[in-house]
């Protein structure tokens, strides 16, 4: 552990002295024409009626695109590429946490339609208007366009 | 950085250890970069909070970016924005360490710009949601979960508050003049008994007390004509939309909602009839806020009615004619008196029987005609009230209804509400509120974020932005560079998923 760490004070001492060496106005650009093709990427599967007849699909690209997007940023721009090892003290655990943030609400609101009473589901919203009914209600409808045609459930 | 004089040395000589006091940057980004971590959590919470939301609400209700008016364009228009102010903002920060001030102010105004820009498309957006009646909480949010007897019951209930506030309106424009007159000739006569009064020489008590209350009622009445005439101008002004509006709103008042509600109100529980009243209500809610998924559905549920509403109307006619047929010389004669070949308009008391002496059961089949004839004009009017205000093609690739505009071209339909700005009736998007909480928070936070930076910016935009400045630059836009971060994940979350 103390090698490590000499290492690392070695490292950032020396390197902090030529930052600028780091960047570079190409290393830059390309990181942002990267980061512009990439939003195009998830701009066309998003509207892709294909891709998203499967969301799934779309939901995965999107995000992976997303993460991908996120990691040029933190990598490049924010310069954590060039950092010492401080950086996974301060990004590892917060990223954990949030993680863990999101399954916690995942049983009590993720999952809070499968616990509804039938009054509260009298208010909740429904599906598409054709969803709404059966389609063995639909039949019925279309065979009793008379009221008084007698089709009684019971 | 690292310093080597510890004060103690170690036994085994050859290893040099080193004491670090901090990390090997400086104080401001270590703070920075705490904060940071604090807003990963913070904004992951909310990103989280919206996932589990989203994918939690009643299974294919959560509305679509265009049953919302979301376009996707400007949501990527925004990405791209902040990308490029990412991108100068980094190239400002390598220009100052490279000690070029100048140029680095040129990027760090570009940021500060493109800052601006970004809050500036983003007000359209919250702008084209608030013009639709989408707003996080109410009383401004119209948003129905579904299309029940609550929502149409809403729809009537704004409907009538319109008519019933042009019509009073109306009323008060016409009576006017008449309350102008009655208020100026209180006025002459008050004046002239005044003048009578303070000719007097010597006043009893109790004219006394009547000068003084003229005094004090000539200007309350001058006020009040004031006012009059204030008010007038105002209802004048309006006259000319109300005209216009007022028949809409009864039209569609009574052939679309009270139509609605009676059908959605029938007895009776059988499915045929239950499915019935349930597609009366879509079709209300479509016309208003029309849904893609819904179209569909709907074109079937019109389809039904008019079957339904040709079918009955038949039988009425039949029965009509076999009671006309059957019909005494007596009830003819008290026919002829109602007056009710043609058809009266609904809302005609047509159903008081005439106070002729007439049998029960003839007044029993005259009653019956009326109701029969009320019936009649009700559908007929909900037909003509369909090819005006719902005057639509329903185009079966497209799975959409279309209109034809004034232009002759021929474009997907977006409701009354779209049609008539001013009718602002409640609308039935599913999920539609919870789906307006977490968008209006989530770019809301966003935003407030994108405000803070730019306040910074404008602290720093004066600064000579040389090399000693690197570190602020440094920083400042390890806090932009975040914003931008978040609006990576936003821009698919709420745009394109």
């Amino acid at each position: 552990m103390s090698h490590d760490n000499v290492g690392h004070a070695d490292h950032a001492d020396s390197g902090h002295g030529h930052d600028q060496s780091h960047g570079g106005l190409g290393k830059y650009l390309i990181v942002g024409g990267l980061l512009a093709v990439l939003t195009a990427i998830s701009f066309a599967a998003g509207s892709s009626k294909t891709i998203m007849s499967t969301p799934q699909l779309g939901w995965t690209i999107m995000i992976a695109v997303s993460c991908a997007k996120a990691m040029l940023v933190m990598l490049f721009f924010m310069h954590l590429i060039w950092e010492a090892n401080w950086k996974y003290v301060l990004t590892v655990p917060a990223s954990i946490m949030s993680l863990f943030l999101m399954l916690m609400l995942v049983p009590d609101v993720g999952l809070r339609t499968r616990n509804y009473s039938e009054e509260r589901l009298l208010r909740a919203a429904t599906p598409a208007a054709a969803d709404s009914n059966s389609p063995s209600e639909e039949a019925e409808m279309k065979e009793g366009d008379t009221p008084t045609d007698g089709h009684k459930q019971h | 950085m690292a310093q080597h004089d510890s004060g103690h040395h170690d036994d085994h000589g050859h290893i040099q250890l080193e004491y670090q006091p901090s990390l090997p940057i400086n104080n401001g980004k270590v703070i920075l970069w705490l904060f940071l971590s604090t807003e990963i959590m913070f904004f992951s919470g909310l990103i989280g909070t919206y996932i589990v939301l989203r994918f939690g609400s009643p299974a294919g209700t959560w509305p679509g970016p265009h049953d919302v008016h979301v376009v996707e364009k400007l949501g990527a228009l925004n990405t791209f924005v902040l990308i490029c102010s990412s991108l100068s903002i980094v190239l400002s920060l390598e220009a100052a360490r490279s000690n070029k001030a100048s140029l680095a102010k040129i990027w760090f105004g570009l940021t500060f710009f493109l800052a601006f820009v970004f809050l500036f498309i983003k007000g359209i957006e919250y702008n084209s949601k608030f013009d639709h009646g989408i707003y996080p909480q109410k009383p401004h949010s119209q948003i129905y979960e579904k299309a029940d007897i609550y929502y149409v019951s809403a729809v009537r209930t704004r409907l009538n508050e319109l008519v019933t506030k042009w019509q009073t309106e109306d009323t008060e424009l016409a009576t006017a003049p008449n309350t102008a007159k009655q208020l100026e000739d209180e006025q002459q006569s008050a004046t002239a008994r005044r003048d009578a009064l303070n000719g007097m020489s010597n006043r009893s008590e109790q004219e006394n007390d009547e000068l003084r209350q003229l005094t004090k009622r000539l200007p309350e009445i001058k006020a009040a004509l004031g006012d009059l005439a204030s008010k007038t101008k105002g209802l004048e002004a309006g006259s000319a939309d109300r005209k216009v509006r007022l028949p809409i709103a009864e039209s569609i008042l009574n052939d679309f909602a009270r139509w609605a509600e009676l059908t959605a109100a029938t007895a009776s529980d059988d499915l045929v009839t239950r499915h019935k009243r349930q597609a009366a209500m879509e079709i209300l809610a479509y016309q208003v806020y029309p849904l893609h998924r819904d179209a569909h559905a709907v074109s079937e549920y019109l389809r039904a009615e008019e079957a339904d509403r040709n079918q009955e109307a038949a039988k009425l006619a039949a029965e009509r004619a076999e009671l006309h047929g059957n019909a005494t010389a007596a009830t003819l004669e008290a026919l002829k008196a109602l007056d009710l070949t043609p058809a009266p308009e609904p809302g005609a008391d047509a159903a008081a029987p005439p106070s002729t002496n007439l049998s029960p059961e003839e007044s029993a089949v005259l009653e019956r005609l009326a109701a029969i004839d009320k019936r009649l004009a009700q559908t007929r009017h909900r037909e003509e009230a369909l090819d005006e205000h719902f005057a639509v093609r329903y185009d079966s690739n497209e799975h959409t209804f279309m209109h034809t505009g004034h232009d002759g071209h021929e474009s997907e339909w977006h409701g009354l509400n779209d049609d008539y700005h001013w009718l602002k009736l409640p609308m039935k998007i599913p999920s539609g509120n919870m789906w307006a909480s977490t968008y209006f928070l989530l770019t809301g936070f966003h935003a407030l974020h994108v405000v803070v930076g730019l306040i910074v910016f404008a602290c720093i935009i004066p600064l000579k932005l040389d090399a000693t400045r690197a570190n602020m630059i440094e920083n400042t836009g390890l806090y932009w560079h975040f914003v931008d971060l978040v609006w990576i994940f936003l821009f698919p979350l709420l745009y394109l998923f």
